[in-house]
């Protein structure tokens, strides 16, 4: 065989192995599900509210208690939720501490809690529980490995996670690359400081220079395995974390949600129409697990239209009615329930042993100085 | 190169100039001024004055062009209307927010009401107004456009 012929197959093969064509969704059979919601009030007792609606939304459940960093602030929070009725919940502020660095991400295994610090490379950091934050020390990764901490524009549950046997999952590149050009995640042994495995480059195809990024993935690991969903494609993709390889290729879709590209930066350099888009076009969000049932439930908003109150006041994406695909423990999608307009945030949730909750959409709208937030826990019936 | 691009449509203010101009945002035209007078008005009670200038620091949006522009607000004197949207309990940032307070025109939108107008501000912003009040171009700031602005 010639090297040119050679050097075509290659390339065939290569094109074809980065090529994944959309599982025939249409099959899935859509039952309609029902979730009621019960209400349940919490009282920020030391917290402000502003903090729950302003700050990055990544509200860790571990061992009986939430974290969350202020990455303003440069602080590190615990908080506990202390139920003193059947819907009632008081939320104290149990500590707080301020990181020698900014704070754009962080993950809780075994007593330990590791931070991604902020800046385009990033550094990672850890703490023992319940040591104090001032006690943080960096971990060295390595002369030339870097962490791509990345920018606001990376949703928060896509930037970095410690799994399976003290491996960190994240965006790890190499001093001297273009940072821009390093946007793959890869598996690095803290153990043996070295990296593991990256997982693949296959899943982009929208045109460059596209905003929002509906390519961009979602990322929610569960032990073992990794669960990388995108915005605008019903498959997604199922990993596992402790070599990389691709151990099932599933769809969920919802009737709701046509694909999307995003749209062409260059040619609509204004903001605001990006800021439409979000609004009007329907796509998924992430998929959370919902450790009571262990079912996935996929996040689907809706298409809506953009509207102007009489005082000008346009809508937002939280508006919109939106879905959830519920997808068994074998990522089989079971059905969808469909919500309104106006009554829940699918952007800000939270779950715990209990069930997944999602903050109430008047809680957004209500006075700032207010004590009560309002999450809706999901009973499927 | 993609996401550097979506990075910076996001915080462009962070992007060097040479970045900025590729992208072609610069000192644009503004379409929304009917919508800024709206904000203004429904907010502030006030209305869009001919012949000003209005500086927009959305606290929220990208860190360091927001720490730059209130460091800038803070420790010079230009002839513009602030308008800071959002919250802060950066003890730097809330130093520098005192100082401005006694120097310019000042308005707080502490819950960000901005956000829900259309008026194509993500960054701190700088919108010059006519004669007739009518909002006629905009220029987003980083912290490096403020040489052309140094006394």
């Amino acid at each position: 065989m010639k090297p040119s012929t050679l050097a075509l197959l290659f390339i065939v093969l290569f094109a074809s192995s980065c090529k994944r064509d959309e599982l025939l969704c249409t099959e899935v059979v859509h039952h309609n599900l029902k979730y009621n919601t019960s209400p349940v009030v919490y009282n920020l007792r030391d917290i402000k509210k502003s903090y729950f609606l302003n700050n990055l939304w990544r509200l860790t459940y571990y061992k009986e208690r939430y974290y969350n960093i202020n990455k303003e602030k440069k602080q590190f929070y615990i908080i506990s939720f202390d139920s003193v009725g059947e819907d009632t919940v008081d939320i104290n502020l149990e500590m707080t501490g301020k990181l020698p660095f900014t704070p754009v991400d962080f993950s809780i295994k075994n007593d330990t809690v590791f931070f991604l610090s902020a800046n385009e490379t990033g550094s990672l950091y850890k703490i023992a529980l319940p040591s104090s934050v001032s006690e943080a020390t960096v971990v060295d990764m390595g002369s030339d490995l870097v962490l791509v901490a990345d920018s606001v524009s990376v949703p928060v549950n896509t930037r970095m996670n410690i799994i399976g046997n003290n491996h960190l999952l994240a965006k790890i590149g190499f001093q001297n690359v273009d940072i821009s050009e390093q946007r793959y995640f890869s598996v690095y042994s803290l153990n043996e400081r070295k990296s593991l495995f990256e997982f693949a480059e296959c899943f982009s195809q929208v045109p460059e220079n596209y905003y929002p990024a509906m390519d961009f993935p979602f990322r929610l690991d569960i032990d073992s395995v990794s669960i990388v969903s995108f915005g605008n494609k019903s498959n997604f993709y199922v990993y596992s974390n402790l070599n990389g390889e691709l151990i099932g290729e599933y769809c969920a879709y919802s009737k709701h949600c046509d694909p999307v590209t995003g749209m062409d930066i260059y040619s609509n350099p204004d903001i605001q129409l990006s800021i439409n888009y979000m609004v009007e076009k329907a796509y998924y969000l992430g998929i959370v697990y919902d450790p009571l049932t262990r079912n996935y439930l996929r996040i689907a908003k809706h298409n809506q239209h953009l509207h102007k109150e009489k005082s000008r006041r346009i809508n937002k994406r939280e508006d919109a009615a939106w879905s959830l695909l519920v997808l068994d423990d074998k990522f089989v999608c079971k059905g969808e329930v469909e919500f309104g307009s106006g009554e829940f945030n699918f952007t800000k949730y939270f779950t715990n042993s209990s069930g997944v909750y999602f903050l109430s959409l008047d809680s957004l709208s209500a006075d700032l100085n207010s004590s009560v937030l309002t999450f809706n826990k999901l009973n499927l019936q | 190169m993609r996401y550097l691009m979506i990075t910076l449509l996001l915080t462009i203010g962070c992007a060097s100039p040479e970045q900025q101009s590729a992208t072609g945002i610069g000192t644009t035209k503004y379409e929304y001024s009917n919508d800024f007078n709206a904000y203004m008005q429904e907010t502030f009670q006030k209305e869009v004055l001919g012949s000003k200038e209005y500086f927009i620091v959305p606290l929220g949006s990208c860190g360091e062009c927001v720490d730059s522009a209130l460091f800038k607000l803070a420790n010079n004197k230009y002839n513009w209307i602030v308008i800071l949207s959002g919250e802060t309990e950066d003890s730097v940032r809330l130093e520098h927010i005192s100082k401005l307070m006694e120097k310019y025109e000042f308005y707080l939108d502490s819950t960000s009401q901005i956000n829900s107008y259309s008026v194509s501000i993500a960054l701190p912003t700088l919108l010059k107004a006519d004669d007739k009040s009518i909002i006629i171009s905009k220029k987003e700031f980083h912290f490096g456009s403020w040489a052309e602005f140094q006394m």
